[in-house]
C-alpha cells in the first residue's frame, strides 16, 4: 500500500485533470503550431516536395526565407497596402470616442433635448414619407437610410441609450464574411445603394464645379499645402521645445523628426503641380533643417538621456504625419477635380478599380471599428472619470469644449493609448477575410495585405517555409509595437 | 463541481460515440467511396448510372457518394497531404492535375487503365497533356470542354445586324461589336449591352502565333510585340470602343444567381450578344428555353461561333477529369469509376445531358449527340411514384426510353406518343394516369422542340475539339496558379493605367521566369530536365534561324506542336 495522497496534492491533481482539456487544446492548437511554424521559417518546407507521399528530406535553410523576403518586391507592396489600410486607425478611434460620448448620455425622458430628438425624428419620418410618395427610384437607399435613422432616433427616445449601444455594437458581433458580402453588394458600381445614393449629389457637385473657375477649385491644393507645412513646422517647434526642455533625447528625436518631415519629401516628389510641390516641399525642408541646426547650436536648457521621450515624440510625429498625408491627398483630389468633373462626376467603381479599392475597404473598416470594442472601452473609461473634475470645471466656467479638452481627453489617455496599440496590432494582422471574400487581393494586388500574402504563399504555392518566414516577420512588427507599448505606454498615459 | 465536470465529460463521450455510429462507413455493409466534384445537378444521375454499370459488369459492389463542398483546389491539396481527401478527386484542367501530381497525391493508374480500358487512346488526342505526365496516366476525363462563343441569333436580328460568321477575325469582331453596341445602347445612358462579357487573352495571343511559354516550356516569352498588341486591343475594346464591359460593369452585373453564374443569365436577357462557354452551357440554356416558353417568350435561337482570331484560329480545350487519391483506402475500387468514365453508359449520359463533350469522341458521331431529342423530365412531376417505384423506373424505364430516343430516325416526325410511356404508378387509377401521361407527353414534345434549337451547334464543339482545339500550355517548372497570378496582376495593372502595355508584358515575363528560377533552386532535382530541355530549345532556335524544319519531338508545348505542324515548320 502506498502512502495516501495529501488533500492538497489530490486537489492539485484533480484541478489539473479538469484543466487538462483546455491545456491540451492550448498546446495542440496554439503552442505546438507556434513552435512548429518558427521551425518552419528556417526550413525549405514546400508542400510539393515535403509531404507524406514524398521522400524529399526537409533542409535547414538558415535565413534564406528572410533574405528572400527582403528582396521580394511584392512583400513591400503588400506591406504598403497593410500600412495604407491602417491609416484609418485615427479616424476609427475618433469615431469610437464620438460614439462613446454620445452613448454615455441618457436620451430617455422628457427633457428639452429629447423633445429636439423627437422633432428631428418626426421630420425624418415625414421626409421619408414624402420621398416614398414622390417615388424616387434612385433614392431608394436614401429612403431606407432615412427611415432607419428615424426609427433609431424614435427608438432611442423610448429605449434610451441602451438601444443605441446595441445598434452601434451590431457590426462587431455580426459574422465577418456576411458583413463583407453585404458591403460588396453595397459597393456594386451600378446597382449598389452606395452609388445610387451618391449619383445625384455627385451630378450636382459636378455641375457646380464646372460652373466655378478651375483656379478656385485648384486653390484647394495651395490651401492643403499651406496647412500641411504649418502642421510640419508646428510639430517641429514642439519637438525642438521638448528637446530644449530636456524632455527629448537626441537619439529619440531622429525617427519622429524623419516621420514629421517625410510628407514634405512626398510633397516634392508626388504633388500634382510638380513645380509648386517641389518649391514648397524643399523650402519647408530647408527651413526645418535651419531650425534644427539653430537648435543644435543653441544647446539644451536641461540635459536629457539619448532615448528620453521617444514615446511622446513618436506619437506626436505619427499623428501629424498622418494629418499631413491626408491633407496632401485632399489637395491632390481638389487639383484634379475640374478635369474629372468636365464630363460630370460619377460615383467610383469602388472595389473594381485600383485607386478606390483600398479606400472602399477602409470605409468599411471604419464602419466596423466605430461601434467595436473600442467604443465599449471608451464607455467604460468615461464612466471612470470622477464627476468632481467636471463640477470643478463648471464652477470655473469652462465651456463644453474646454471640459472635453482639459478633462475628458487627458483622463481617457490610457484607454486611447491601449486602443491605438491594439488597433495597430490588429491592423498589421488584418485584411485576410476582406481580401479573400471581397476582392481576392485585387485589382492588381491593391488589396492584398500581409496576412493574405501569407495565405497565398502557404496554400496556393505550397511554400510553407517561406509563408512561415513572412508570418514571423509580421510577428516581429507586432512585437515591436508591443514593446513600444510596454516601454512607453505607462509613461505616455501618466504624463 | 467535480461531479458536474465528470457528468459533462460522460455526456461528451456518449455524444461522440453516437456521432461515430452515424458515420455512413460504420453503418454500411459495402465500402463507401467519395467523389469530390463540382456542384452540378447532373452528378446525381451520373452516380446512379455508375451503380447500375457496376452491377451490369459484375464488378465489386461499393457505394459512391458526392462531396461537393471540398472542391476548392487548396482544400484538396491540404486534405490530400493530410491523408483525408476523397477517394476520387475531380479537377478542371491539366494544370490542377500537374500540381496535384507534383504534390504526390494522385495514384498512377497507367497499368489499370490499360487493363480496364480507360487509357489515353479512349479519349481525344488533345487530352494527352491533361491526363498524363511523362507518359504516365493519372486521370481520365469526365468530360472534355472546348470554349467557343454561343450566339443568340435573335439578339442580332432585333437590331438588324448579321450574326457573326463561324470563323472571324479581330477586325470583324471589332466592327460588329461597335455596330452592336451603338444599336443596342442608348447614347445618353450607361451601357448595358455588350457584344461579349470577356475574351481570353491567352486565346488571343495564341491566334497571333504566340504562346505563354517557349517550345520546351522552359521560359515565359510573353515580352513580345504580339502580346503588347493583344493587351492594347483588349484595352481599346474595353475602354475606348466599349464593346466589352469594364471590370466594374461586370461586377455590377454580378447577380451570382443560378448554376453557371450571372453571365449566362445576361446572355439570355440579351445584355450580352455572345457568351463564351463550352457545350456545357446548354445545361443552363435548356432551362432558359423552358422558362421562356412558360413566359410566352420565343425560344433562344442558338448558334455557335469560334473566338475571333488574329491569323491562327484556335480554341482552348481542357477536361474536367477524375483521378484516384493515392492515400485512399479503396484505390483498387476507385479505378472502376475511371473505367466507368470510358464506358458507353457514361458517355451517352454526357451526350444527353450536354455536360460538355463525352470523353470518347466516337460518341459525338451519334444522332443522339448531333440532333438530341430531350432528356427525360422529372417523372415525379407527373406520376406520384413511391420511392421504390421511382428507383426501379430510373433503373429500368429510363434506359428503355433512351434506347428508343437515341436511335429513332430524326428525319421523320417524332412525337412523344410514339415513345415508350412511363409505367402507371401503383397508387394511380387509369383515368388519372391517362391524364398525367397526356400532360407528360405534351411537355416532352415541347422539350423536343426546345432541343431542336440546338441542332447544328453540337458538331461545332466536337469538330473544333478535333481540329483547332489546343490545351492550355503549362510548364513543369512553375505552378500554373502562380504563373496565372503574375500574368493577371500585370494585366490588371495595365488595365488600371498603372503601367504601359510593354511594361506589363515585361513584368509578366520577368515575374514568371523569376518564379521558374526560384522553383529550380528549391527543387534541384528538376534541374537536369530543365537543362536537357534548354539544350533542345537552343537546337530548335538554331534550326529555326536557319529556316529549317524542326523535329516534332523537340517540342513540348502543345500549342507549338500544333502551330509548327500547321505552319509546316515541323518534320
Amino acid at each position: 500500500m502506498g502512502k495516501p495522497l495529501s488533500r492538497e496534492r489530490r486537489n492539485t491533481l484533480l484541478g489539473l485533470a479538469f484543466l487538462s482539456p483546455n491545456i491540451l487544446g492550448f498546446l495542440a492548437f496554439t503552442v505546438i503550431p507556434l513552435v512548429f511554424s518558427f521551425f518552419l521559417a528556417f526550413t525549405n518546407w514546400d508542400l510539393k516536395l515535403h509531404n507524406a507521399f514524398k521522400n524529399e528530406p526537409i533542409q535547414f535553410a538558415f535565413l534564406s526565407n528572410f533574405l528572400r523576403l527582403l528582396r521580394d518586391g511584392e512583400f513591400y507592396q503588400y506591406l504598403g497596402n497593410t500600412l495604407f489600410l491602417m491609416m484609418n486607425i485615427p479616424l476609427a478611434i475618433a469615431g469610437s470616442l464620438g460614439a462613446a460620448l454620445l452613448l454615455s448620455k441618457d436620451m430617455r425622458g422628457g427633457s428639452p433635448r429629447v423633445r429636439h430628438w423627437l422633432i428631428v425624428s418626426a421630420a425624418l419620418l415625414l421626409s421619408v414619407a414624402a420621398l416614398c410618395l414622390v417615388g424616387l427610384h434612385a433614392g431608394a437607399f436614401v429612403i431606407l437610410l432615412s427611415g432607419l435613422a428615424g426609427l433609431m432616433l424614435f427608438g432611442g427616445v423610448l429605449g434610451g441609450s441602451t438601444l443605441y449601444r446595441t445598434v452601434f455594437f451590431i457590426p462587431h458581433f455580426t459574422s465577418g464574411v456576411a458583413v463583407f458580402i453585404l458591403w460588396k453588394k453595397l459597393y456594386n458600381p451600378s446597382n449598389g445603394p452606395v452609388n445610387n445614393a451618391l449619383a445625384r449629389p455627385l451630378l450636382a457637385l459636378g455641375r457646380a464645379i464646372n460652373a466655378t473657375p478651375p483656379g478656385v477649385i485648384r486653390a484647394g491644393l495651395a490651401v492643403s499645402l499651406a496647412l500641411a507645412v504649418a502642421l510640419a513646422l508646428w510639430g517641429l517647434t514642439r519637438l525642438l521645445r521638448m528637446s530644449r526642455d530636456g524632455a527629448l533625447g537626441t537619439a529619440a528625436a531622429a525617427l519622429p523628426l524623419a516621420m514629421l518631415l517625410a510628407p514634405c519629401v512626398a510633397m516634392a516628389l508626388c504633388c500634382p503641380h510638380r513645380p509648386v510641390g517641389r518649391v514648397v516641399g524643399l523650402l519647408t525642408l530647408a527651413v526645418a533643417l535651419g531650425l534644427i541646426i539653430a537648435e543644435c547650436l543653441r544647446g539644451r536648457d536641461f540635459p536629457a538621456r539619448p532615448s528620453q521621450g521617444f514615446g511622446d515624440a513618436f506619437m506626436l510625429a505619427l499623428l501629424l504625419m498622418l494629418a499631413q498625408l491626408i491633407l496632401l491627398g485632399l489637395g491632390s483630389v481638389a487639383y484634379g477635380l475640374p478635369e474629372q468633373a468636365a464630363d460630370g462626376l460619377e460615383p467610383p467603381a469602388w472595389l473594381s478599380v485600383y485607386d478606390w479599392a483600398k479606400p472602399a475597404i477602409m470605409i468599411m473598416g471604419l464602419w466596423g471599428a466605430i461601434g467595436s470594442n473600442n467604443m465599449l472601452l471608451y464607455l467604460a473609461g468615461l464612466s471612470n472619470i470622477p464627476a468632481e473634475l467636471y463640477e470643478a470645471a463648471d464652477i470655473d466656467g469652462a465651456s463644453r469644449f474646454q471640459r472635453f479638452w482639459h478633462i475628458t481627453w487627458p483622463q481617457l489617455a490610457p484607454v486611447t493609448f491601449f486602443i491605438f496599440i491594439m488597433s495597430v496590432i490588429g491592423g498589421l494582422q488584418g485584411g485576410f477575410e476582406m481580401a479573400r471574400t471581397m476582392t481576392n487581393g485585387g485589382p492588381a494586388g491593391s488589396t492584398t495585405t500581409l496576412s493574405y500574402f501569407i495565405y497565398t504563399q502557404g496554400f496556393s504555392t505550397g511554400r510553407l517555409g517561406y509563408a512561415s518566414g513572412i508570418a514571423w516577420v509580421l510577428f516581429a512588427m507586432v512585437f515591436t509595437v508591443t514593446l513600444f507599448n510596454w516601454k512607453f505606454g505607462s509613461r505616455y498615459v501618466n504624463d | 463541481m467535480k461531479y458536474l465536470f465528470a457528468t459533462i465529460l460522460a455526456v461528451l463521450v456518449a455524444a461522440s460515440l453516437f456521432t461515430r455510429s452515424l458515420n455512413p462507413a460504420v453503418r454500411s455493409s459495402v465500402p463507401i467511396l467519395y467523389w469530390v466534384t463540382d456542384s452540378n445537378p447532373a452528378r446525381e444521375v451520373q452516380v446512379s448510372t455508375f451503380q447500375r454499370w457496376l452491377q451490369k459488369h459484375d464488378y465489386p459492389r461499393f457505394d459512391l457518394r458526392l462531396d461537393m463542398v471540398n472542391v476548392a483546389s487548396d482544400k484538396i491539396v491540404i486534405q490530400g497531404v493530410s491523408g483525408v481527401c476523397a477517394d476520387i478527386i475531380g479537377h478542371c484542367g491539366g494544370a490542377n492535375m500537374t500540381y496535384r501530381q507534383a504534390v504526390g497525391i494522385l495514384e498512377d493508374v497507367t497499368e489499370r487503365a490499360l487493363e480496364l480500358g480507360f487509357d489515353p487512346s479512349q479519349t481525344y488526342e488533345a487530352m494527352g497533356p491533361e491526363i498524363t505526365i511523362d507518359g504516365r496516366q493519372y486521370a481520365f476525363p469526365c468530360n472534355v470542354y472546348v470554349h467557343l462563343l454561343w450566339v443568340s441569333r435573335d439578339t442580332f436580328t432585333q437590331y438588324g445586324l448579321p450574326c457573326p460568321s463561324r470563323r472571324w477575325t479581330f477586325e470583324e469582331f471589332e466592327d460588329l461589336g461597335k455596330r452592336f453596341c451603338a444599336a443596342a445602347n442608348r447614347p445618353d445612358e450607361p451601357r448595358r449591352h455588350f457584344l461579349v462579357p470577356y475574351l481570353s487573352t491567352q486565346q488571343m495571343h495564341r491566334s497571333l502565333g504566340l504562346s505563354q511559354y517557349n517550345e520546351t516550356l522552359t521560359a515565359c516569352i510573353l515580352d513580345d510585340p504580339r502580346m503588347v498588341r493583344v493587351l492594347e486591343l483588349y484595352y481599346k475594346w474595353t475602354y475606348e470602343d466599349h464593346i466589352l464591359p469594364t471590370l466594374a460593369e461586370r461586377d455590377s452585373f454580378a447577380t451570382e444567381s443560378g448554376y453557371g453564374g450571372s453571365t449566362i443569365q445576361l446572355f439570355n436577357s440579351g445584355n450580352y450578344a455572345l457568351f463564351p462557354c463550352g457545350r456545357y452551357g446548354l445545361i443552363q440554356l435548356r432551362t432558359f428555353q423552358k422558362n421562356r416558353r412558360e413566359k410566352g417568350m420565343p425560344r433562344l435561337d442558338l448558334d455557335v461561333v469560334e473566338f475571333p482570331h488574329g491569323g491562327f484560329p484556335n480554341a482552348a480545350t481542357g477536361t474536367r477529369a477524375a483521378a484516384v487519391y493515392k492515400g485512399g483506402n479503396h484505390r483498387d475500387l476507385a479505378v472502376y469509376f475511371l473505367a466507368y468514365l470510358a464506358s458507353e453508359d457514361y458517355n451517352m449520359n454526357i451526350v444527353r445531358d450536354a455536360d460538355a463533350l463525352p470523353p470518347n469522341p466516337k460518341y459525338t458521331l451519334t444522332q443522339a449527340y448531333l440532333r438530341p431529342l430531350a432528356m427525360l423530365p422529372d417523372l415525379t412531376a407527373y406520376f406520384p411514384y413511391g420511392k421504390e417505384e421511382l428507383r426501379r423506373n430510373v433503373a429500368e424505364f429510363a434506359p428503355e426510353f433512351y434506347t428508343v430516343t437515341d436511335t429513332v430516325d430524326r428525319d421523320q416526325p417524332i412525337a412523344a406518343a410514339d415513345l415508350p410511356a412511363p409505367p402507371c404508378p401503383l397508387r394511380m387509377d387509369q383515368p388519372a394516369y391517362r391524364r398525367a401521361l397526356a400532360e407528360f407527353r405534351r411537355e416532352y414534345d415541347e422539350l423536343m422542340a426546345d432541343c431542336r434549337t440546338e441542332w447544328g451547334c453540337h458538331e461545332m464543339f466536337s469538330e473544333r475539339a478535333q481540329d483547332i482545339a489546343i490545351p492550355y500550355s503549362t510548364s513543369p517548372f512553375i505552378l500554373n496558379t502562380e504563373a496565372s497570378r503574375i500574368i493577371n496582376k500585370a494585366t490588371e495593372e495595365f488595365l488600371s493605367d498603372r503601367c504601359s502595355a510593354p511594361e506589363a508584358v515585361r513584368a509578366m515575363q520577368e515575374g514568371v521566369n523569376a518564379e521558374i528560377a526560384q522553383n529550380l533552386r528549391e527543387d534541384p532535382k528538376k534541374q537536369p530536365l530543365y537543362d536537357r530541355l534548354c539544350v533542345a530549345q537552343a537546337r530548335l532556335d538554331a534550326l529555326r534561324a536557319q529556316g529549317r524544319k524542326v523535329p516534332l519531338d523537340l517540342i513540348q508545348n502543345p500549342f507549338h506542336r500544333r502551330y509548327y505542324q500547321v505552319m509546316g515548320w515541323a518534320e
